[in-house]
């Protein structure tokens, strides 16, 4: 914000609008109208595109044309704020930092002669998505609304499923040039106090020009450098959203993302979605196994794969070597080589087609899985085990979303220590891998728990996925899991 | 930091006992047994007034006795070095790397390195999880061995009972790190610490017993009780397995090393708080050049003469100060008041 922007409302109208022409820069999109109301000579601002003008009309102009005489222009205000109920939501306006925020926001700012504030109205009209199904995140049994890009439509997608007030919201702004507006919502019973004051303090202290997605943000909540491993999650989800709420968990809602912060985030979170819940408990337990079995396949298949074709092949029955032998005997290029080359390459298409339009997206992957990647084939240059094996790999880690940066990065590693060192270099980097994850906490609460540290307790929907006549017992809240630092 | 949990507390001593565990040599075949059976229940019994003198108050002594600090790091790197003099003489080349012992002693340390700069709290955090790969691999290493156990193998001798049991002995340096994590645990230390005794014995005696019943004389071949183990339990037909048990061996290793080396981080950070981020690196480099030029029976013969002092005459003595202070505090109260 510019220094003056810090000023108090002072002076005549006339010098009150030229100091706001001034500090916008004449910019075109404020809208100054003079009227008099009451006798009283006035002003109302707008920004453009941001206030319907529908409910300007209707809600605050026809009735400010009907204000009867007034004394002055206290009385005049007196009298607007006491009779005329013109919106719900009207702040009073003492600086220009403030007039600034709120006339950018979608508010109507009325300013009257020799009256050091101003009255703001909301009246907001500004075009948003409306909502819909979220693109992430599919789920066969719940809600298909999202979370959009506008942080109150998102406040009320939450109100409506907790209808208690135990669910607080509290508003704040981040970003010195953007003052996005920032909702911090959380159960007053449930939220462990002390993470709460924590999280206050990480975002106040945040000294951003703007924030313009929830990555902005997120690194201010991670308390752990250098992790593999996020310790806040994300959500479009309002029925996720609040299932995390239930357990004590905080959100954060940003204005001009549809993406929430859930803090702190589990790594065991990674293999639950809401379906789990909605399926019968034991065909959620097996569903949850198959995503822990995907997510090892996803990170280790390609590696042990390479490591026990080329250090170990006694651990392979002999039709399995004569198989392996004979495809790879025809292949130019190491095994590790052949495989990082074919994981490169699916990178690249990934990127290409999400970058893309989506009409072109489909033609990019015909081109690549059916053109590249038989005509690879075929001449020989990729070997056919290999690329099964990196395909599943591929396809496993589709599971587990979340878990994708992660994924992609310790595959290709462990394929090069596969490659280097046999299973003793998988081993080494499966400790480091182990430790980095162990290591990852925010606010005090680790990525790793319930498993470590262990609570049998939480196996229920950890190991297995108890019914709701079980699950309705216990209470449960992420405090529980709280290293206290001594 | 926070405390460590008793389960994190049992897991860790259990996974670095485990690794000197598998590099235990068979050198007294059938007598090895009974000496180790009697070993262990000695170490338990021995173990119980050593907990009841040992207290939280390591931090506080260190400050106040340096040179007791230095002791317990010297120890520690003893501890460390004997790991990696196990690792050379003990692992079978099959089992490391195509380019030497040496480059997989450098990468364990490199490795540990990392996971030592974790801190304790992360090795705390992952050794449950160890462990629970661990026990699966024992399971499926005892499925394989129990199809070739004869018990006609088993023996009872009794020549060589002081030398085996001495064995044991010289194979439980983590049990001065109790002391020195005395004040990071939660309650319930001596639950842990008895859960651990009584593990570390099981797997040391079932590793014995197993090696012996399905291996026979092959023990003598290979020389190393766990590694023949290993070679005979084949769960599956016409593959070998062996290559599996890399990675335990890694993992045993590894948190080995890592608790030896954050033990000693821990002692110079109280000690010397500067020292905080060059203990671990110095430290390991110790670790391996010790492992270079000793051999692990002369390091485990300073372990063996050093831990009843570390672990019992030590605490012994500062029980016996403390005790003499506030019998001198008692006096000057008693004075003042008459």
């Amino acid at each position: 914000m510019p220094q003056e922007s810090k000023k108090y409302l002072s002076g005549t109208l006339e010098e009150i609008l030229a100091d706001i022409r001034h500090i916008c820069g004449n910019s075109s999109d404020i809208l100054i109208n003079r009227i008099t109301v009451g006798g009283i000579s006035c002003a109302v601002l707008t920004c453009e595109g941001m206030c319907s003008a529908a409910i300007m009309t209707e809600l605050i102009i026809e009735p400010l044309t009907a204000v009867p005489a007034q004394a002055d222009s206290s009385v005049l205000f007196q009298y607007i704020q006491n009779y005329l109920l013109l919106s719900l939501d009207r702040p009073v306006i003492r600086n220009y930092a403030d007039l600034f925020r709120l006339l950018y926001s979608g508010f109507a700012v009325l300013a009257a002669e020799g009256q050091n504030f101003a009255l703001a109205y909301g009246v907001q009209g500004y075009a948003a998505r409306s909502i819909s199904e979220p693109s992430g995140e599919a789920n066969l049994f719940g809600a298909r609304d999202g979370l959009t890009e506008t942080v109150r439509t998102n406040m009320s997608l939450l109100r409506r499923r907790m209808k208690t007030p135990l669910l607080k919201f509290e508003l704040s702004t981040a970003g010195n040039l953007s003052q996005t507006d920032l909702c911090l919502c959380y159960m007053t019973d449930r939220v462990p106090p002390q993470m709460l004051r924590q999280i206050r303090k990480e975002l106040r202290a945040v000294d951003l020009d703007t924030v313009l997605s929830s990555g902005y943000l997120q690194p201010f909540l991670e308390k752990c450098r250098g992790s593999l491993f996020d310790s806040v999650s994300l959500s479009q989800r309002p029925d996720v959203l609040c299932s995390k709420l239930l357990e004590g968990r905080v959100v954060l809602l940003i204005d001009g993302t549809p993406f929430a912060l859930v803090i702190p985030k589990l790594f065991i979170e990674n293999f639950q979605t809401l379906d789990d819940y909605n399926h019968k408990p034991y065909y959620a337990a097996f569903s949850r196994w198959v995503k822990y079995g995907a997510f090892l396949i996803a990170v280790l298949l390609p590696a042990l794969y390479i490591a026990v074709s080329m250090h170990h092949p006694e651990l392979l029955n002999s039709t399995l070597i004569l198989i392996l032998t004979d495809a790879e005997q025809k292949a130019p290029l190491s095994l590790p080589t052949e495989t990082i080359f074919v994981l490169l390459m699916y990178e690249i298409i990934r990127e290409a087609g999400l970058r893309l339009p989506k009409s072109v997206g489909g033609a990019v992957s015909i081109v690549s899985g059916l053109i590249i990647g038989d005509a690879a084939v075929s001449s020989g240059l990729i070997s056919t085990p290999m690329l099964t094996m990196t395909a599943i790999s591929v396809i496993a880690g589709f599971v587990t979303p979340d878990l994708n940066a992660p994924i992609t990065v310790t595959r290709l590693l462990f394929i090069i220590a596969g490659g280097l060192w046999g299973l003793f270099g998988i081993g080494l980097l499966g400790m480091i891998v182990l430790y980095n994850l162990c290591a990852t906490e925010t606010f005090g609460f680790p990525v790793t728990a319930p498993l470590a540290p262990f609570y049998r307790r939480a196996m229920r929907d950890v190991a297995t996925r108890v019914n709701f006549h079980r699950m309705q017992y216990g209470n449960f809240t992420v405090e529980e899991y709280h290293e206290q630092n001594s | 930091m926070s405390k460590i949990h008793n389960h994190q507390l049992t897991a860790i001593l259990f996974l670095s006992g485990a690794w000197s565990v598998i590099c235990i040599p068979s050198l007294y075949g059938n007598g090895q047994l009974p000496a180790t059976a009697a070993a262990c229940l000695l170490q338990i019994l021995l173990c119980l007034p050593m907990l009841a003198l040992q207290q939280g108050t390591f931090g506080r002594t260190i400050k106040n006795y340096k040179i007791m600090g230095m002791l317990y790091i010297i120890f520690f790197l003893i501890c460390g070095a004997n790991g990696f003099a196990q690792l050379w003489e003990a692992a079978p080349p099959q089992l490391l790397p195509s380019s030497g012992k040496l480059t997989a002693a450098v990468l364990i340390a490199l490795t540990c390195f990392y996971t030592s700069s974790a801190g304790l709290r992360a090795t705390a955090r992952a050794a449950p999880i160890v462990m629970g790969l661990f026990i699966l691999s024992l399971i499926v290493l005892i499925l394989g061995a129990w199809k070739r156990a004869d018990l006609n193998r088993i023996s009872f001798q009794t020549e060589n009972f002081l030398p085996g049991m001495k064995i044991y002995f010289s194979l439980s340096g983590e049990l001065a790190a109790v002391w020195v994590l005395a004040d990071q645990i939660q309650n319930h230390k001596n639950t842990a610490v008895n859960l651990y005794l009584i593990g570390k014995a099981c797997f040391c005696l079932l590793i014995l017993f197993f090696s012996i019943t399905a291996g026979g004389r092959l023990i003598y071949l290979n020389g190393y009780p766990f590694f023949t183990l290993t070679a005979l339990s084949q769960p599956l037909q016409g593959q070998r397995a062996d290559a599996l048990y890399i990675l335990v061996f890694v993992m045993l290793h590894i948190m080995h090393t890592t608790l030896q080396t954050g033990i000693v981080e821990h002692i110079a950070e109280q000690m010397y708080p500067i020292a905080e981020k060059w203990s671990a690196p110095v430290s390991l480099i110790f670790m391996l050049i010790l492992a270079y030029f000793f051999k692990s029976d002369i390091l485990e013969t300073i372990i063996f003469y050093s831990l009843p002092v570390l672990i019992f005459l030590i605490p012994l003595s500062m029980r016996i100060r403390q005790f003499a202070r506030s019998l001198h505090k008692k006096g000057t109260l008693y004075e003042k008041i008459s």
